[in-house]
């Protein structure tokens, strides 16, 4: 790598050129507005002053609460859904248990309680009542 | 008022106002043409400059002095204005760098914007360095601060920053000669 001094002569050069043109260091050709300081002080001051200071360590307090509370809702929402699998799968379960000659067995044996109405509402009645006929055709 | 005066007052609500008036006052050109050199434009500068004001009022607190107060404050201005020009990129949608000739027509068209011809292409040649290298470069050859203190404000080595900073050089020294305004 080359002597980095006799590198940055010429930019260094440049720079001088340009303060010397510009009148004050660091413009580079940018204008400010008149006043500028001043008022962006006062804009400044103003937002600061409608906002609460607030130290880090009052923020550190407030996480604490705010942490313990989303740990709270987190395990209330994990037990429900615990709660609601474990519930449907004792549904399903049951499900699987009673098999359809039970339910045959359970309608035959309250066909008196069972009105006709609520056994034509019932889904797939159709299909028991001809299983039944069947059943009963065979064995006769 | 020294630095560390200045933070005691700070952190004693009772002179919060009065101490982040003094701090403003002390750091505040350092700070906007710092911005400037970044966002070119002053309405973004002045939206950046008053949010890294105030993020140093709300984070005064945590403040510890292990890095010196102006550092800490290049820093947040620094990303500041990087975040800044992000947003404005991703509004744009454009990818990656801008061009020589977008940064020439956004200086043209920049009402506060009077440098002659030479300092135009000096400030185009530094905006198609790669970010870090034009941060680097402007800290040194504009702030003319130490590498010591640009390492607190970028957090690379000294070394790395050495190197950045002769790269950056070398690069703007060819964009020049080719506009012939070297030799």
């Amino acid at each position: 790598m080359k002597d980095k001094g006799q590198e940055m002569g010429p930019l260094e050069d440049l720079k001088s050129k340009i303060n010397a043109k510009n009148g004050v260091c660091n413009q580079q050709g940018f204008a400010l507005p008149e006043n500028y300081f001043e008022k962006m002080q006062a804009e400044v001051l103003d937002k600061v002053k409608s906002k609460p200071y607030s130290s880090v360590g009052s923020i550190r307090k407030m996480w604490i609460p705010a942490a313990a509370a989303c740990l709270l809702i987190a395990s209330i929402f994990f037990l429900r859904n615990q709660e609601i699998h474990s519930s449907r799968t004792g549904a399903y379960a049951m499900q699987e248990e009673v098999s359809s000659e039970d339910v045959f067995d359970y309608l035959i044996e309250n066909s008196e309680v069972v009105s006709e109405d609520v056994l034509l509402e019932m889904n797939g009645i159709e299909e028991v009542i001809e299983s039944l006929e069947d059943e009963i055709y065979f064995n006769f | 008022m020294t630095d560390e005066q200045i933070i005691d007052c700070l952190q004693n609500r009772q002179q919060t106002n009065t101490a982040f008036r003094m701090l403003m006052s002390k750091y505040q050109e350092r700070l906007y043409w710092h911005i400037r050199r970044l966002v070119v434009s002053h309405e973004d500068t002045d939206d950046v400059l008053q949010n890294t004001f105030m993020k140093v009022y709300k984070n005064i607190a945590s403040f510890k002095s292990e890095s010196k107060l102006y550092t800490w404050m290049y820093r947040i201005a620094t990303n500041e204005s990087m975040t800044h020009l992000k947003k404005n990129r991703r509004n744009s949608k454009q990818e990656g760098l801008e061009s020589q000739e977008d940064f020439l027509n956004k200086l043209e068209s920049d009402v506060g914007f009077n440098g002659d011809v030479i300092t135009k292409n000096l400030l185009a040649a530094i905006a198609i360095l790669p970010e870090k290298q034009r941060l680097v470069f402007q800290l040194k050859y504009f702030d003319e601060l130490t590498y010591k203190d640009i390492s607190e404000i970028v957090g690379t080595s000294e070394g790395g920053l050495k190197a950045s900073y002769y790269h950056a050089s070398q690069k703007i020294r060819e964009q020049l000669k080719q506009v012939e305004f070297l030799e």
